[in-house]
């Protein structure tokens, strides 16, 4: 991790963001940002590893930056900080391709840890999440139809990362799973990745073709 | 067809060569108002009183009496009656047939040449009936060649043929300027009783043999013998008036037809279709029959009969044509509040004419005094006999519009988030309202829309309210009619405007949570924030974290009406595995598998998860356990949690916990939600806390919002 993007309207709390980074990754160097288009203008200049982004900006919502980040840098990780724990505010934040959030009270240590886990490729999924993406694949299914086929292969689910999910859902930690499944904690947190990513491919070509079809009816 | 059609011009040429026979005086011969003969000319406003003779040049005399002036020779109940009427005629028929007759009256002698009749002076006595009689044929012939293998409609154009002859004799002597062909006069008035008998034969045996074939032969034979023999007697003056050996028996066997009415009536009892088909039929029989009947019944009596024959039996015609519908099965539902609406307005006309009768008989009135008395005594009874005949005759047993209110106000409350539940109280209210035979769901848009001849009723979904059809309303006892559409699309209305409604406000109580949420998180929210992060790792810090929990705590059970019992189970599950792994103290986690899709309140859920998280906080943070088993399981009413460690025990004394604010905060929680709790510590140490609370399932209390 050489480059951070920190974006937060807040200058204590940007700060400690700041100090958050650092602690995880000593020597790290960070951008700040405090609105949406200058997040936007950053992430057009250079490149990043990592990025915090608050959620509610004075000028729009973070979820348009994961969302240019995902796209014109795929290999960042973004991470959303923000004080909403429910998955009304967290699930449109990781369809647009977050990697995982973090509650903005917690102690640094605490944040320091489940970021260092999150790097270490290993998302954090609670169970309302792995419903809600559950729900989502299973009642998506009729809309998948008309995605472009090459699209619907990468967004299926297995039925591996499918299971996985089932026992997020009913409250089983990664660890009791990797155990059930006689797998590795790293293979599990591997199935969580691709579920991250085909929800974000998945949404992306649904917006995709949301579009095409209104451009189709009002060109 | 074409045999029928022969068959039908036949009728009318003849018919009309036997009416244009008669020699033309240019005199319309009548009786005046004191019963004497008198002549009125046709072309022309002279009259001649007084008639008393035809008279030719070489002296022949045929004296015309008033008993020769009747419409018809039926008229005359005495058959010694009948001879003097058709010597009469006999006599003036010779006379016309002289180049010069005059006309003896009052004045003296009025000369004319008897020529041609012309077509007009047939007159409205001829065309009336002969147009009626013959639409009569063509309706009755056109079903027989419509249904030739069905023995009803034999029948059926065998009752159409007795009356197209009848009225076609009757429009030929009734339309007659003096006198008409005599030879075959009294043949034809056989015939035409003859005819009569068919008629009510015919029609008889439809209702016999139609909507439902009735066994037996008693009762055809028997009406053929009584018609037969009539008949017979009639031809031969075998008994000496034509009450007995017309009127009485036709009168019997007309009667007789209400009888078999009744037997159709239970035989189709059990099935409205047919049902629907016999009530049509019965209306129109008895509606067009009473009128002659009673006319007849009168004649019967010995009542000279005033209303002029031609018009009163051409209402017959009314079956023929009214049978129309009912063959060509159009639209039979839409007559079942018709018919009741007719059943009225022929009551209440039935009521008159029997008062009127009544009273003129009874009392010693004068013919305008009867009829206005008993049109305001009819009047008076009817009005408050047809509201309550109009309420059985419409509603059955079923429910009023406002008796369902309670089933679409029920609807309209319970909780959109159960369509299970939603779909039932939606059958529910189409089975109080119809009571169907059989109530499935369907595919249906649009209108509420009538199936099958009133077989089925289509009632269009709403939202997540299924499309229903509805068959046969009161358990299969009648049909449905245009009125049940009518009812069924208010009902609709009701519902869709309460769901409605119940929607909008659904949506203004789910965006003000939203609003007070964004509120609470920005302004309580960001100083929380502020607080914990002044001195990070102070006591402040710690309360600040539990207050901004506590915040999203009490924001979640705002944001929802009903929790997915199973979810709420796998949160506690994932958070307390978590947090006592996190702790190096191993979790053991013991529950039942709720219900698939139980709904529970949302608060008890909140608060108990504020509860089980500050027991597992405990035992993390004073018991000093290894191991600790969390358990929940469900009973009917009851949600019971156990939280065991195999620390230090509580020692006589609950500990305090960091935050002083633990034990007393479980108990405080779980009294508020009716249930107890109870830390019980063995002699070998460990702790076991015990909290049960009451589980109310979410729908009762979406039912009581």
């Amino acid at each position: 991790m050489q480059n951070a993007l920190i974006v937060e309207d807040l200058p204590e709390i940007r700060d400690w963001l700041v100090q958050v980074a650092q602690a995880a990754f000593p020597g790290v160097a960070v951008t700040r940002a405090a609105r949406v288009d200058e997040a936007l203008a950053r992430v057009t200049e250079r490149g990043f590893d990592l990025a915090l982004i608050d959620l509610g900006l004075p000028d729009g919502s973070g979820i348009d930056v994961v969302g240019a980040l995902r796209q014109r840098q795929p290999t960042a990780v973004p991470v959303v900080v923000t004080i909403y724990d429910d998955d009304d505010h967290l699930f449109p934040a990781l369809q647009a391709g977050a990697f995982g959030y973090l509650l903005k009270e917690q102690p640094q240590d605490a944040l320091v840890a489940q970021l260092l886990r999150m790097t270490q490729g290993e998302p954090p999924l609670s169970p309302p999440i792995a419903r809600r993406v559950l729900s989502y694949f299973a009642g998506e299914a009729q809309r998948r139809q008309s995605l472009v086929r090459q699209v619907e292969e990468q967004v299926r689910l297995t039925d591996r990362e499918t299971e996985v999910l089932q026992r997020v859902a009913k409250g089983y930690t990664l660890p009791e799973i990797a155990t059930q499944f006689g797998l590795s904690r790293h293979t599990i947190a591997d199935h969580i990745k691709q579920v991250y990513r085909k929800l974000n491919v998945s949404s992306r070509a649904e917006a995709a073709l949301e579009a095409a079809r209104r451009g189709l009816v009002n060109p | 067809m074409a045999l029928a059609s022969i068959l039908i011009v036949a009728f009318a040429l003849l018919a009309l060569w036997r009416a244009m026979l008669e020699p033309s005086l240019g005199w319309r011969f009548s009786l005046d108002e004191g019963g004497r003969p008198q002549a009125t000319q046709v072309r022309g406003e002279a009259v001649l009183t007084g008639v008393r003779a035809l008279i030719a040049e070489d002296g022949l005399r045929a004296p015309i009496s008033p008993l020769a002036l009747v419409e018809s020779a039926g008229q005359h109940n005495d058959y010694s009656d009948h001879r003097i009427f058709f010597d009469e005629h006999r006599a003036l028929w010779q006379i016309l047939h002289q180049t010069r007759v005059g006309i003896e009256h009052d004045r003296g002698v009025e000369w004319a040449q008897p020529q041609g009749k012309d077509l007009l002076e047939l007159g409205l006595r001829f065309w009336y009936p002969w147009l009626v009689s013959l639409l009569a044929l063509s309706v009755g012939l056109m079903v027989w060649a419509h249904r030739p293998d069905d023995p009803a409609a034999w029948w059926y154009a065998a009752a159409a043929l007795g009356y197209a002859s009848g009225m076609l004799c009757t429009a030929g002597w009734g339309s007659r300027l003096l006198t008409q062909d005599p030879w075959l006069w009294p043949a034809l008035h056989v015939f035409s009783h003859a005819g009569s008998f068919l008629v009510v034969i015919g029609l008889s045996m439809v209702l016999w043999r139609h909507p439902r074939p009735l066994g037996g032969a008693l009762y055809p034979t028997v009406l053929l013998l009584v018609c037969g023999l009539s008949v017979l007697a009639d031809a031969l003056h075998g008994l000496p008036t034509i009450a007995l050996t017309f009127r009485i028996p036709l009168v019997a066997v007309t009667a007789a037809m209400a009888l078999v009415f009744v037997a159709q009536w239970r035989a189709c009892r059990h099935d409205p279709l047919l049902r629907g088909q016999l009530k049509w039929l019965g209306l129109l029989l008895f509606a067009s029959f009473s009128v002659v009947f009673v006319a007849y019944a009168m004649g019967a009596m010995g009542h000279v009969i005033t209303l002029p024959q031609n018009f009163g039996l051409t209402i017959i015609a009314l079956v023929f044509l009214g049978l129309v519908p009912l063959v060509g099965r159009i639209g039979l539902f839409r007559l079942e509040r018709w018919w009741a609406l007719a059943w009225l307005w022929f009551l209440g006309g039935l009521l008159v004419v029997v008062l009127d009768v009544l009273l003129l008989t009874l009392l010693p009135l004068s013919n305008e005094n009867a009829l206005m008395l008993a049109l305001a005594i009819g009047g008076w009874l009817y009005f408050p006999l047809r509201q309550a005949l109009w309420a059985r005759l419409t509603r059955g047993s079923l429910p009023e519009t406002r008796d369902l209110l309670p089933d679409v106000v029920q609807i309209a409350t319970v909780s959109q988030a159960d369509p299970a539940r939603l779909n039932e109280l939606w059958r529910q209210l189409w089975e109080h309202m119809f009571a169907p035979q059989q109530l499935q769901p369907t595919v249906h848009d649009g209108a509420v829309a009538i199936d099958g001849q009133g077989q089925s009723l289509r009632i269009p979904g709403w939202g997540r309210l299924q499309s229903l059809q509805l068959s046969l309303p009161e358990r299969g006892r009648r049909l449905f009619n245009r009125r049940d559409a009518q009812r069924a699309e208010e009902i609709l209305r009701l519902v869709r405007h309460g769901l409605q409604s119940q929607e909008s406000y659904e949506r203004g109580v789910r965006e003000e949570r939203l609003r007070i949420a964004a509120d609470l998180h920005d302004d309580l929210g960001a100083k929380l924030l502020a607080i914990a992060h002044t001195q990070p790792s102070g006591p402040a810090a710690t309360l600040a974290r539990q207050a901004m929990d506590e915040m999203r705590l009490s924001l979640r059970d705002m944001a929802s009406d009903g929790v997915v019992l199973a979810d709420a189970l796998a949160d506690w599950r994932a958070e307390t595995v978590s947090r006592l792994s996190a702790a190096g103290i191993a979790a053991q986690w013991l529950a039942d598998e709720p219900p698939a899709g139980e709904l529970v309140a949302a608060r008890p859920i909140g608060q108990l998860t504020r509860v089980l998280r500050e027991a597992v906080s405990n035992v993390i943070r004073h018991s000093g356990a290894r191991h600790c088993q969390v358990c929940v399981r469900r009973t009917p009413e009851q949600l019971r949690l156990t939280v065991t460690d195999d620390g230090r025990g509580l020692g006589g004394e609950p500990h305090s916990s960091a935050g002083g604010h633990g034990l007393p905060n479980i108990e405080r929680r779980v009294r508020k939600l009716g249930g107890d709790h109870r830390f019980h510590t063995p002699p070998g140490g460990g702790t076991t806390l015990t909290v049960q609370v009451p589980l109310a399932l979410h729908r009762a209390v979406g039912a009581i919002r």
